[in-house]
């Protein structure tokens, strides 16, 4: 392989580990928003009258960690 | 007409069948529970509830009213899976999640693709998507007593799988399962081969315009508010309008200098035509069935709910717009148009 090939497939395996990384990004905030969404549900405990379409909306803001991390990680 | 726009109409036909098919299973299953009774999960003759794997629950529809004098869990009522008083938005949900995997994803119809990790990925997602759902339901059950185990996790089951589907839909096209032309980018104001209209690669200037849209979608959420056209669980309603922000930024450009190129007017007045036609349609639909089917306008449900007729409209807007801002960026009403040359730029 000559020099050429060889930067283009290092190219690639650092755009592959970019966009992991997006996705590890993602994942980690999402987790992170999630936790107090999660606590509210099962830290008021039994008999509550809590009322939380809890499961939805961390996902909603999963969602928008998604675009954001897209959108600022995209063509840098 | 252009080849683009055909396809385009064809993607989005066929995602209003797939919708129209899966809020009709969901809707069938809410109408088979019947008014005034509740799926409630089996209990065995020690008063344990039985469970498949510890994440299926054996279910049995009996009157909402024995259930509590039981003191029996309940799991659904009538509504909890298709969630038919707000039927204009778990629909918009769905579509969402359709036009991502379909359009995005498969790349239907003019470039479809199906390798096999792409048909792994399908298979191995919609497994995730089932899976991951059900331990949530589970945790919720053994967590909370008050209301249905399906209210109190998603609002309404198909908001939830919906949901999910489309995160993990953006997730395996980051990932790049099955191939992604790199020339392609993710969203068509995120550059690529073409050098004018794309979103600045500076990041601090994209930074800067990513919080600005924050804050004015903020705004608009806060007027809806007091307007008393959203829903009272204002981390629902403002979350679906900060995500349209950043789609809209991410298609038609970061700031409005971007917004005049090209097509982008125009698919942004057809963004707002659109939307408008949807939220008609569906109100249409709920006259027609007698708001057996609501389209979150003006629906009397919504007014015993949350004490105003119009309680949904906040979130209909907000979920169209981000339908339609993807059915038009695969329309190509995206594109910045011929690149002018800049102006050369004189050092001082």
């Amino acid at each position: 392989m000559d020099i050429e090939q060889k930067i283009q497939v290092l190219e690639h395996k650092l755009q592959a580990t970019k966009e992991t990384m997006a996705v590890v990004a993602i994942i980690a905030f999402s987790v992170f928003l999630a936790i107090p969404i999660f606590a509210s549900v099962i830290g008021v405990g039994r008999y509550s009258e809590f009322f939380g379409p809890a499961w939805n909306t961390s996902l909603l803001y999963s969602l928008l960690v998604a675009n954001i991390v897209g959108y600022l990680w995209s063509d840098l | 007409m252009d080849k683009k726009i055909k396809n385009a109409i064809m993607l989005v036909l066929v995602v209003f069948v797939i919708v129209a098919i899966q809020q009709g299973i969901l809707y069938s299953v809410d109408k088979s529970i019947g008014t005034g009774n509740a799926q409630v999960i089996v209990t065995d003759a020690n008063g344990d509830e039985e469970w498949t794997m510890g994440l299926v629950p054996h279910l049995q529809t009996m009157p909402l009213a024995d259930a509590n004098a039981a003191g029996l869990k309940v799991w659904a009522t009538p509504g909890d899976y298709s969630g038919d008083a707000v039927m204009g938005v778990t629909a918009a949900i769905a579509a969402v999640m359709w036009i991502v995997w379909m359009g995005v994803f498969l790349g239907f119809p003019s470039n479809i693709k199906l390798k096999k990790e792409k048909i792994i990925g399908l298979i191995g997602i919609s497994f995730v998507i089932l899976i991951l759902n059900l331990v949530i339901l589970r945790a919720v059950a053994d967590a909370t007593t008050s209301l249905s185990v399906v209210k109190n996790t998603a609002s309404h089951l198909s908001l939830a799988l919906n949901n999910t589907g489309i995160l993990f839909g953006i997730l395996l096209v980051r990932i790049r399962v099955g191939g992604r032309d790199p020339n392609q980018p993710f969203m068509p104001g995120m550059g690529g081969p073409n050098p004018c209209g794309v979103a600045d690669k500076n990041f601090y200037k994209k930074f800067n315009g990513l919080l600005i849209m924050l804050v004015a979608t903020a705004v608009i959420e806060i007027i809806c508010q007091f307007a008393n056209i959203g829903v009272p669980e204002v981390a629902v309603d403002a979350s679906v309008w900060l995500i349209w922000g950043i789609i809209f930024i991410a298609h038609f450009g970061t700031y409005p200098s971007d917004w005049k190129l090209g097509k982008r007017p125009k698919g942004i007045a057809l963004m707002v035509i659109l939307t408008v036609l949807t939220i008609v349609g569906f109100y249409l639909m709920q006259v027609a069935t007698n708001e057996s089917i609501g389209s979150g306008v003006g629906e009397t449900r919504l007014f015993n709910a949350f004490g105003s007729y119009n309680a949904g409209l906040s979130l209909m807007l907000s979920c169209w717009f981000v339908f339609w801002t993807i059915a038009l960026g695969s329309a190509g009403y995206c594109d910045p148009g011929e690149c002018k040359p800049k102006p050369a730029e004189t050092k001082q």
